[in-house]
């Protein structure tokens, strides 16, 4: 079995390691309160307030900002070469620790991948982003 | 008075010890468990996204309580969550809330993983496990999304639904299989929930504890130099 490094002079996983988790938890619930109590329009808007209707067809049908960059791809090429190019997509990042087998992990060591991944990323940013403007 | 608490309350914790020996686990996991110097922000985002998901089990069985899951019903009782039942709209804002800020941090946890490096040898299954999570955190999303069955929650859903329909041969037949019917049904509603409030979740649970178990076996990965065989 792989043996793992100790890192005798680490630090504590309790308490050091903790609290700074929890510093970033309690940072995360000041922003959670703030859409909460402050901007409780942001989370159910318009059509979330009518009842379902299978008769009658929203003009405007828009899904999540998480799956905005997928929906705007099918759009952008057709469907069935999307879907095959998405789940090519899924299938390169699900098995990625198969097919990049370098040992270098830093971003500015494996120029090629951050180029890869960077532009992947900024794509579907820019996807969504079209996404949520169209 | 307080000597004599004192001593009740260690002879207490010795009893459990002895028969569980939790002692040791503390110390193994928590008080002598050392992990690299100068971890930073972005090594606490699995963390949160266990604290989010937590945070979605406590408000999700709330609205358990007062959710019926019924195309009759279900719009007017989660009205009544947001209207009638004390701090229900609190409660449904917050697992809405919570909803968009798991993607969010599910997402940045995955891509910091990603540009560090970390899901290489021999992190491969913890990388496998992780999107596993993924992928479920997104299904449960879906899923629920159609549980108030609202305009919104209905059309969102059949428009998604409809995405598989123009994969040859097959694609029909998945529509069918989603939505449990030709269209958005009753039928359609009800496993949705089960999949939401039962399948996913437990799943989840168990994919994180997975997770969990093979970060700790392998050790928590240094970006700054890579794993050999040898150990420290």
């Amino acid at each position: 079995m792989y043996k793992k490094t100790k890192y005798l002079n680490g630090m504590l996983f309790y308490p050091t390691f903790v609290v700074s988790d929890l510093i970033v938890i309690f940072a995360f619930l000041a922003i959670f309160c703030l859409a909460i109590f402050f901007f409780p329009d942001l989370l159910f808007t318009g059509d979330s307030e009518i009842p379902a209707d299978p008769f009658n067809t929203p003009e405007h049908i828009k899904p999540e900002w998480y799956f905005l960059a997928p929906y705007q791809f099918l759009k952008l090429i057709p469907e069935l070469t999307a879907l095959v190019v998405q789940t090519l997509g899924m299938l390169a990042l699900v098995f990625l620790p198969f097919i990049d087998r370098s040992e270098k992990k830093g971003l500015l060591r494996r120029p090629a991948f951050t180029l890869i991944a960077m532009s992947v990323l900024i794509f579907w940013i820019w996807l969504t982003l079209w996404g949520a403007t169209s | 008075m307080n000597l004599w608490l004192k001593k009740i309350y260690l002879a207490v914790l010795e009893w459990i010890d002895y028969r569980t020996g939790v002692n040791d686990l503390i110390k193994d996991q928590l008080t002598e468990y050392r992990v690299p110097p100068k971890l930073n922000f972005w090594y606490s985002l699995g963390g949160l996204s266990l604290f989010i998901f937590g945070l979605q089990l406590v408000t999700g069985v709330f609205l358990l309580v007062y959710y019926v899951p019924s195309t009759d019903e279900a719009f007017e009782s989660v009205q009544r969550i947001m209207v009638d039942i004390p701090y229900g709209w609190m409660i449904r804002s917050a697992h809405a809330a919570g909803s968009h800020s798991m993607i969010f941090v599910v997402i940045l946890h995955m891509l910091s993983v990603l540009f560090m490096g970390s899901y290489k040898k021999p992190r491969e299954i913890t990388w496998l496990t992780g999107c596993a999570l993924l992928f479920l955190t997104l299904g449960i999303c879906f899923t629920g999304y159609l549980l108030p069955w609202s305009q919104l929650s209905f059309w969102a859903t059949t428009v998604a639904t409809n995405i598989p329909q123009p994969i040859p041969v097959v694609g029909p037949y998945i529509v069918r299989l989603i939505r449990g019917g030709e269209n958005i049904n009753p039928d359609t509603l009800n496993r949705f929930f089960a999949l939401h409030v039962v399948v996913i979740p437990a799943v989840m649970l168990a994919l994180a504890a997975a997770h969990m178990y093979l970060i700790r076996v392998l050790g928590i990965s240094d970006p700054k130099k890579p794993d050999t065989d040898s150990g420290e």
